[in-house]
């Protein structure tokens, strides 16, 4: 049976940092999801059915929030007592803000340019470059303990994900129009 | 989920788009960030020598609640002093476009914009 007290870096048999090895992750991930699959259950009591369910859950949350960039930055604070909640916690850095604000402005402009495509994949590479930026500066400042400016990456990060989802989305409405 | 008819009349025609120098000493400017989201809002106000909210300006990326809530936050600050703009609390404006209780938290950021606003301006005076 799966230790519920392991972490999830644990479940997975990999070491506890922001890179992390993700063909070992999908590797492990299949092999538990076949260990504790709820049909090897089938002919088991009501309670070994409920477990192999709790089980698989807790192994998919564990995969989740370690393939996710920004959910495994999340997790390494968490393992170091540093909780944040998604609700009400975000980034007060105006420069930062209004940077956004300029990605954005940029992306709806992309419509008006020349070569929409080029323009857009531009963007793109900028968006991707700070993005990878960050999650730089986010290990630099775990590593150094100072956990405070790590957790104001991690902030952060929410809205290059969103930037990233907001380009790609674009790019192909882009290509569909286009081809 | 179901907008309200007052949230799509904002969404539709939002008020007060645009932009004020933000460097203009009778600019207040406020930028905040959504959560849960990555939403992105600026609300700008510029405040005349007798205290008084002379004209409102927002920019929001973000769902119809939160362009909804700046734009019609933008409508409600002109004409008053800031005294009272700091009165107004995101509940109100939740309640004036009946946002549902998942779309609460744009009304937050809309109040929220509007305090950094003032705050921005009066750091300027």
């Amino acid at each position: 049976m799966l230790d519920f007290n392991q972490n999830y870096f644990e479940i997975f048999g990999l070491p506890e940092k922001f890179d992390i090895d993700k063909a070992a992750l999908e590797k492990r991930f299949r092999e538990l999801q076949a260990q504790y699959h709820p049909d090897r259950f089938i002919n088991g009591d009501d309670a070994e059915k409920r477990l192999a369910l709790q089980t698989t859950g807790f192994i998919n949350e564990a995969h989740e929030t370690l393939l996710s960039s920004r959910l495994r930055a999340r997790y390494l604070l968490k393992l170091k007592g540093v909780d944040l909640d998604d609700e009400t916690d975000t980034t007060h850095d105006g420069a930062f803000l209004m940077h956004q604000m300029e990605i954005r402005e940029a992306l709806e402009d992309v419509k008006n340019a020349t070569d929409p495509l080029a323009r857009i994949d531009d963007i793109a590479q900028e968006i991707s470059g700070e993005a990878d930026a960050l999650k730089d500066d986010f290990i630099e400042k775990l590593e150094a303990g100072n956990l405070d400016a790590a957790k104001e990456d991690v902030l952060k990060m929410k809205f290059y994900e969103r930037l990233c989802q907001e380009s790609k989305q674009l790019t192909e409405k882009l290509e569909d129009e286009l081809f | 989920m179901a907008y309200s008819e007052k949230v799509i009349d904002h969404y539709e025609n939002p008020r007060n788009v645009g932009a004020m120098d933000k460097d203009a000493e009778d600019v207040g400017t406020g930028m905040v960030g959504a959560p849960a989201c990555g939403d992105v809002m600026k609300l700008q106000i510029k405040v005349g020598d007798d205290g008084i909210i002379e004209d409102a300006k927002f920019k929001t990326y973000g769902c119809g609640s939160a362009i909804a809530s700046s734009s019609l936050l933008t409508e409600w600050v002109k004409g008053k002093s800031l005294d009272e703009v700091q009165a107004i609390k995101n509940t109100d404006i939740a309640e004036e476009l009946e946002l549902p209780p998942v779309k609460v938290h744009c009304s937050v950021l809309a109040e929220d914009a509007i305090k950094a606003a003032i705050a921005d301006y009066q750091s300027k005076q």
